[in-house]
């Protein structure tokens, strides 16, 4: 297997992500509509996401293949980030300078709406900050919440977690 | 006394149970009746369950799950008793045995400073204190009370029990009741008039009971559950089924005849005559060698995630985790949803072990994996108080000047597991050390059969994920039932469907290594069921 070098350090980078199509195109970034972003590249026997889909909008051949997304038929509607155990999915939207960015949370305390928060990138590191928009509570998805913040359109292909406080 | 029970957390809700206390070494210790003896004196403060036996070194809790032996102590006079096993009771009577005048402050520990003496050749009690011969019984009474394995009580005080043999008959008996027994027993039941699923622990599951993520896996086979809920849901259903008999709490020691399931249940000995035996033993950790791997803070992973997800015992404040294998990485995450800090992952392999989005998963969180690193030595006297890694070359050995202190008070070992193999080869299976399986693994036919109306499922077959266990349970559990003389229409066609569900899985890249392991150990001939023969 080619060596690659987010199998040494975990980090799935941006660039990885576009080299795997992975990246919803900006056009479709800016419709109304949420447009789900699956961080999913490496072939797992895994289909959670696919099942969950009612739309269709999510394509996989074998248990084994990466997801791949139907961006056009993707509505937003968070039920494959509901239950990826790779909690890989993230839904993205943006229009008006902001970017909202959802992401999936399992620690306490659960943020509230219009609580601020750091917006963190894939390794941790405070980007700046956000502004929680919506909270799909963890008791509505076994242990799961789905937290929406707002950020800068810039950091919405950056930003993958959140930390409480200002 | 320090009380490091987890009040609240992300995904689970604990039921304790009732408060009780119980007395240890003269202090009174409170306690809730659903914790295991260990789980109460960990959440207390205690860190020294035992001392080892030669060198009196300090021993912790390693696995949580009867393997490991460090948590040995007397209880109500009954020395060796696992305490990781037994839940506590009001008024219970528990000490340390071995340690002189206890195990936190132990003089017997100038043992381990004899170690030119005693180490020049394992087995040195052939060699020494043997001479002169009329001494030898002396020494030997010596030797027994610096070991220190407890004292039995008095012979009087140990009665006979009454109907303590119990014989019984099945047409299936699961032993194990994970992921694997359970399927195995549910696909039984649906077929057989008298199934019989055992486990050594106090209730069923597994170790899904402390797997806090949601699966992946095939959708149609609970991905995107999680592990809690999956232990549950099956568990339920089988509570339901009249012709099923749960036997908790017995360790099966021997399967004689290649029919005979022989076990002991407390003071109860039970026989069991099974038309088809279904192993589902599953695993037990390793360990790793390195300096000080046995101080009281170096556990295993499965035993962390015990503390913490089936007690709700928080193990410890700052975690180094070795090993970026699956286990490693989401024991890394739930020790976080702990409230843990987790201050990194070393990985001996150029590459990390498990699935990607996990360890992204916790990248995201700020942890750092450190791939061709290694852990050197564990510092502490007592229990962990840091530990020194180093990076490694591509003949893993520690690179000089390398060397870096890490500030933790817990060290969890997240390098693997070895299938519990010993039943199957008293049942008479043919071993072979297969590493791609994670260590010895019976040789067995596409359905599983090892010997004769023997079967193995899930991890004891091979280590794999609990997805795959699953399926291998259901395939177990008609395939057994067949031989037993009931069946169902279509039953061919539903193991052929498994099997093919199987190979699904076990397709991708991380199957490679598996159908490798897979293959060299496939039986030929396909056994015969009944009078008829599947194939």
């Amino acid at each position: 297997m080619e060596h690659k070098q987010y199998l040494s350090d975990g980090i799935i980078g941006l660039g990885d992500l576009a080299s795997f199509n992975a990246v919803p195109p900006t056009e479709r970034l800016g419709e109304k509509r949420p447009v789900a972003m699956i961080e999913c590249i490496q072939e797992i026997p895994c289909n959670s996401c696919v099942v969950a889909c009612k739309l269709g909008a999510i394509q996989m051949a074998r248990v084994n293949d990466l997801p791949k997304v139907d961006y056009n038929k993707c509505t937003g509607c968070m039920a494959c980030a509901m239950v990826c155990p790779g909690l890989a999915v993230f839904l993205l939207r943006e229009g008006d300078g902001v970017g909202y960015v959802t992401l999936p949370y399992e620690f306490l305390p659960v943020p509230k709406a219009g609580d601020q928060v750091m917006a963190l990138n894939r390794i941790g590191t405070v980007l700046g900050k956000g502004k929680v928009a919506r909270v799909l509570p963890p008791e509505r998805n076994d242990g799961t919440a789905l937290v929406t913040i707002e950020i800068p359109k810039e950091m919405l292909l950056e930003t993958r977690a959140i930390k409480l406080g200002e | 006394m320090p009380n490091n029970r987890i009040s609240t957390h992300p995904v689970l809700k604990f039921d304790r149970g009732n408060k009780v206390t119980f007395h240890f070494e003269g202090r009174s210790i409170e306690a809730f009746a659903n914790e295991t003896v260990a789980a109460a004196l960990y959440a207390n403060g205690l860190r020294i369950f035992s001392r080892s036996m030669k060198y009196h070194r300090p021993r912790g809790f390693f696995c949580a799950i009867g393997r490991c032996s460090a948590c040995m102590m007397t209880i109500d006079g009954v020395p060796n008793v696992r305490t990781c096993m037994v839940n506590v009771k009001e008024g219970m009577n528990v000490s340390r045995q071995n340690g002189f005048p206890n195990a936190d402050h132990d003089l017997l520990s100038f043992m381990d400073k004899m170690d030119f003496y005693f180490s020049l050749a394992s087995g040195f009690y052939h060699r020494k204190m043997i001479h002169p011969s009329f001494l030898r019984q002396t020494y030997l009474r010596i030797l027994t009370r610096f070991v220190g394995l407890g004292h039995l009580p008095p012979k009087e005080s140990i009665g006979r029990a009454e109907g303590s043999k119990v014989s019984m008959e099945a047409d299936v008996v699961i032993i194990g009741g994970g992921p694997a027994g359970l399927t195995a027993t549910l696909e039984a039941a649906k077929r057989c008039s008298r199934v019989i699923l055992m486990d050594d622990k106090r209730m069923l599951g597994g170790q899904l009971v402390k797997q806090t993520h949601r699966f992946f896996g095939d959708a149609r086979h609970y991905a995107g559950v999680r592990g809690i809920r999956i232990a549950k849901k099956l568990t339920e259903q089988i509570s339901g089924l009249q012709n099923v008999t749960t036997v908790l709490g017995c360790d099966v020691f021997g399967i004689y005849n290649g029919h005979i399931v022989a076990a002991a249940q407390e003071n109860r000995l039970l026989k069991i005559h099974a038309k088809n035996i279904i192993i589902a033993t599953g695993a037990y950790e390793r360990t790793l060698v390195f300096e000080n791997n046995d101080l009281p803070g170096v556990y295993g992973a499965g035993g962390v995630q015990t503390l913490m997800n089936t007690y709700a015992v928080k193990p410890g404040e700052r975690a180094l985790v070795v090993g970026s294998g699956n286990v490693g990485l989401i024991l890394s995450y739930q020790l976080l949803q702990a409230g843990v800090n987790v201050v990194g992952i070393v990985e001996a392999l150029p590459r990390i072990g498990g699935y990607l989005v996990h360890a992204a998963k916790i990248r995201r969180q700020g942890v750092e994996i450190l791939t061709s690193h290694t852990i050197v030595k564990a510092i502490g006297r007592k229990r962990v108080q840091g530990a020194i890694i180093a990076k490694i070359d591509n003949t893993f050995k520690p690179i000089p000047g390398t060397n870096r202190k890490i500030d933790c008070d817990l060290i969890c070992i997240a390098v693997g597991l070895s299938p519990t193999y010993e039943l199957a080869s008293h049942a008479g299976a043919q071993l072979q050390f297969v590493p791609e399986l994670g260590g010895f693994v019976a040789r067995r036919t596409k359905y599983m059969e090892v010997a004769d109306g023997v079967y193995v499922a899930g991890d004891v077959s091979g280590i794999e994920e609990a997805t795959t266990a699953m399926l291998e349970g259901q395939v177990v559990g008609v395939h057994a039932s067949l031989k037993s003389g009931f069946g169902l229409p279509g039953d061919e066609e539903q193991l052929k469907a498994w099997i093919k569900r199987l190979d699904d899985e076990r397709s991708g890249p991380f199957g490679e290594k598996i159908r490798r392991g897979l293959q060299s150990i496939m039986l030929p001939e396909e056994m015969k069921i009944g009078a008829q023969t599947v194939s």
